[in-house]
């Protein structure tokens, strides 16, 4: 494994890391006031945007892992 | 051992992955399945049969049994490779085909105790006919059912236990046998063996935990090298001699399962093959005449002994269905007696007109093994029972004559040894990544220091060991997981509460889902067979 492919990994998980907590407070920032149904729709379609951040996080973070995994202990 | 030497070993253990091994273990598969054709080959030389259907059946079973086999071999290699990749004591591949090797190696020499431990948990009329589609339907049942699950487990990488998995659905098979008999005289399940190996394999986990995180803190109190209680700094092996102990260790859990498990799968073989072709398998035909001779002698003193028991001068029509009731109610009557009487004669008699058991024509093959194999357990459990009549000098003779008797019936060919100890040990190689990494990093919140790798794999091989030498199914999985997360928690390192919850919801599941598995697949082929 080179190093420019682990880096490379290293920056896809920070960035996925970093549109999941966008949408973190994408989702958070809609839970205010309005509490009517439109709102309310609003405020978990951004939940669902960052179940998907979440999954691409943590897909991510498994492929950086993995590579970790080649480096260290050759599997 | 000089440092030069030591780097010597550091050399082999690293260098080109496994190539070596993977080479000799390639050439060992090739005469391997060589020599298992021929040998099966022939065995099937002395039967006769226009239809193919027996030998087409005879290859789906043998495929199956060995495709369980395969598949625990894999599901099972972090048991012991997991402690020596993650300490670095070896290169990954090369530990895998070590471990395979050596699991090849454990079932080859193993003693055949747990092979025919296994079958006493089913039905017993099923094994009786074993030949019929019961039969049949129950063998495939229990393969299927294991081999399910097992891959189930193994793909969300759960260390499940495969002796669990097995046992399970034997027990299924027996529930389902029961439900669906019309007849009142069916069989389940034998609960008292289906109790000693649950115990047993409850006992191993919590055997694992308290000694490796016992010999862990003893290590500490003793062993003052704080290196053995550190993270492996970078890729360096740990120092020489806790190397060679975790590779000693690695090679000793890999054998010990070898020669555990492989034999549930030679157990299953071995009703597969009395099942398709009774005539070549049925008895052992390498009974020697000087064996025949003794085996005549032994079977007339115990008929004597016998006799003293038997009271009453009336004769059973099929004392063979007298005896089947007892193994299945436990009840022993006068009947029981005089049909273990008549039994134990017909026997004798029976050899001493064919002299040698491979002259036994075939139509009366089946029938004398069935004798035989009711006679062998019968005496099984008089002299487990408590309230048995034999004074202990009597149990003695009954005791030889088993011996003698169980040479008849319960023995394995060279070549399923080869051919289980093939799909074990090459399994081993394939697909172990998923399992290890549970092992190696999802148990514990910490990397796995030298000192808990050699507490949790000694634990390992010595409980397995100890088992194995009193022929009990003992869980490799439970008591190596267990004894990472002994070492973790004396470590007080923590333990990853997710991967622990998983651990324990799919050992506790896997006893009633293997048994539904296996109970829902018996039903289903019952339709067909």
């Amino acid at each position: 494994m080179e190093k420019s492919e682990l880096d490379q990994l290293r920056d896809s998980y920070k960035q996925a890391v970093e549109e999941w907590i966008q949408a973190i407070r994408a989702e958070e920032s809609l839970a205010t006031a309005d509490h009517t149904v439109p709102a309310v729709d609003a405020w978990e379609h951004a939940g669902f945007t960052e179940e998907e951040a979440r999954a691409k996080a943590k897909q991510a973070r498994q492929d950086y892992e993995d590579a970790l995994r080649k480096l260290n202990f050759n599997f | 051992m000089t440092t030069v030497e030591s780097r010597a070993l550091e050399h082999k253990l690293s260098r080109s992955p496994g190539k070596v091994g993977m080479m000799v273990f390639a050439s060992a598969l090739l005469v391997g399945v060589i020599y298992t054709i021929l040998a099966l080959a022939r065995d099937l030389s002395s039967v006769s049969t226009n239809s193919v259907f027996p030998y087409l059946l005879l290859g789906v079973a043998l495929l199956t049994a060995l495709g369980f086999e395969f598949v625990n071999g894999f599901h099972d290699t972090a048991n012991a490779v997991a402690t020596v990749i993650y300490t670095h004591s070896m290169e990954p591949h090369v530990a895998v085909v070590w471990s395979g090797i050596w699991n090849f190696i454990g079932v080859l020499l193993s003693s055949g105790a747990v092979a025919f431990a296994i079958i006493t948990l089913l039905p017993v009329e099923l094994i009786l006919q074993v030949g019929s589609g019961a039969g049949f339907s129950m063998v495939f049942a229990l393969l299927l059912a294991a081999i399910i699950w097992n891959i189930g487990t193994w793909y969300l990488g759960l260390p499940a236990s495969s002796s669990h998995t097995m046992v399970g659905s034997i027990i299924g098979v027996g529930i389902a046998n029961q439900l669906m008999s019309t007849q009142t005289n069916t069989s389940g399940v034998d609960w008292d063996q289906a109790l000693n190996v649950g115990k047993s394999l409850l006992v191993s986990p919590l055997t694992g935990f308290i000694i490796a995180a016992t010999l862990l803190l003893i290590c500490k109190t003793v062993i003052k090298d704080q290196r053995l209680y550190e993270a492996p700094a970078g890729n360096e092996p740990p120092p020489f001699w806790i190397r060679a102990l975790l590779v000693l260790t690695c090679t000793g859990v890999s054998f010990a399962h070898g020669s555990n498990d492989g034999q549930k799968g030679m157990g299953l073989i071995m009703l597969i093959l009395v099942g398709t072709v009774p005539t070549a398998y049925a008895l052992n035909h390498a009974v020697t005449p000087a064996e025949t001779a003794d085996f005549l002698a032994v079977s007339a003193q115990t008929a004597q002994v016998v006799s003293k028991h038997v009271t009453g001068s009336t004769t059973l029509d099929v004392p063979r269905d007298e005896l089947t009731d007892y193994i299945r109610t436990r009840e022993f009557t006068q009947n029981t007696m005089r049909a273990l009487h008549e039994d134990i004669t017909e026997i004798g008699n029976e050899v001493k007109e064919f002299k040698l058991l491979k002259n036994v024509p075939a139509d009366r093959m089946g029938n004398l093994r069935n004798d035989m194999y009711i006679v062998s357990e019968t005496l099984r459990l008089v002299q487990k029972s408590s309230h048995s009549e034999f004074t202990a000098d009597e149990k003695q003779v009954l005791a030889n004559y088993k011996r003698h008797i169980d040479l008849a019936t319960k023995f394995i060919p060279t070549w399923v040894k080869i051919a289980v100890a093939l799909a074990l040990g090459l399994g081993t190689m394939i697909g172990w990544k998923r399992i290890v990494i549970t092992v190696g990093e999802k148990i514990g919140k910490d990397h796995l220091t030298y000192g808990q790798g050699a507490a949790a794999e000694i634990t390992a091989m010595t409980t397995i060991m100890t088992a194995d030498g009193l022929g009990l199914p003992v869980s490799t999985t439970h008591v190596l997981s267990s004894g990472i997360a002994g070492t973790m928690a004396a470590n007080r390192t923590g333990l990853q509460m997710g991967t622990v919850r998983n651990l324990l919801l799919a050992w506790v599941l896997t006893l009633p889902a293997a048994m539904m598995l296996s109970g829902f697949l018996f039903w289903t082929l019952r339709k067909f067979f």
